[in-house]
């Protein structure tokens, strides 16, 4: 089964290639239990931003737990995302190349939101 | 199917049109559709944190695009679409643990999900409606 299961290009899944590990199943579930706080927060933080102009929201998120709480919640959120679009890919897109590409744009869309969102939190914070 | 010779074992999925529609699958399709939307939504929250942070004059092109009526469906779907995952969330963790799996119990628990989401993301808009 693992030969056959390495030719078919299965092996392209990250929990299969380092092998070892609880795999997808259980990183999207933890990743799950330490957002339901931080989405709380989240929702807590648009309600009171709703509406705001720039000076009070660069103020409130450039206070230093706000700032970084919500930088733990857009990193857990990418790790999330990128789980949860991985199971979509394997379910939807066949044949490794195409299985492989999908992965990458997704990994990399995850690495950019959490790049800029990094980049925003951190000039906010340590800028001017 | 000629790409099952390639020795994909993984089942094409989902067969939607052999199944008979219940809540599980309502919410499980929910489930998923929601997160792939939030996915696209945290592109536009990066974007939204990229102008407050270049400053006022991008902040406020940033602002008015979320206020036209197309920013404001998008902001208002993915709210619920946050609350409504992460419901969903709860409640596949609740599985998780081995309990309400009878079948009575998924069947409400699946609608009380979306009863939850829905209520839940209006108590939110009415908040900060009357908060600002």
């Amino acid at each position: 089964m693992e030969d056959r299961r390495r030719a078919s290009g299965e092996a392209r899944l990250p929990d299969r290639r380092k092998g070892g590990g609880a795999g997808r199943s259980f990183q999207k579930r933890f990743t799950s239990m330490l957002l339901l706080p931080l989405t709380v927060m989240a929702i807590f933080l648009g309600v009171t931003l709703a509406g705001a102009d720039q000076g009070t929201v660069a103020r409130m998120l450039g206070h230093p737990f706000i700032g970084i709480a919500l930088f733990a919640f857009v990193v857990l959120v990418a790790l999330h995302m990128t789980l949860g679009v991985i199971d979509i890919i394997a379910d939807y897109v066949h044949g490794a190349l195409m299985s492989r590409l999908a992965i990458g744009s997704a990994v990399t869309y995850a690495a950019i939101v959490v790049g800029a969102s990094g980049w925003a939190l951190l000039k906010l914070n340590l800028g001017d | 199917m000629a790409e099952t010779t390639g020795g994909n074992f993984r089942p094409t999925s989902p067969h939607l049109q052999i199944y008979r529609w219940s809540g599980t699958l309502a919410m499980s399709v929910a489930h998923r559709v929601t997160g792939a939307a939030l996915l696209v939504g945290m592109g536009v929250l990066a974007w939204w944190l990229v102008a407050a942070a270049i400053g006022p004059d991008a902040f406020a092109s940033a602002r008015r695009f979320l206020f036209s009526f197309p920013g404001t469906v998008l902001v208002f779907a993915f709210s619920w679409a946050l609350v409504h995952h992460a419901v969903g969330g709860l409640r596949h963790l609740i599985w998780d643990a081995g309990v309400h799996m009878s079948r009575r119990n998924r069947e409400f628990l699946a609608w009380a999900t979306l009863a939850t989401s829905i209520s839940l993301t209006a108590v939110i808009w009415a908040l900060a409606y009357f908060a600002r």
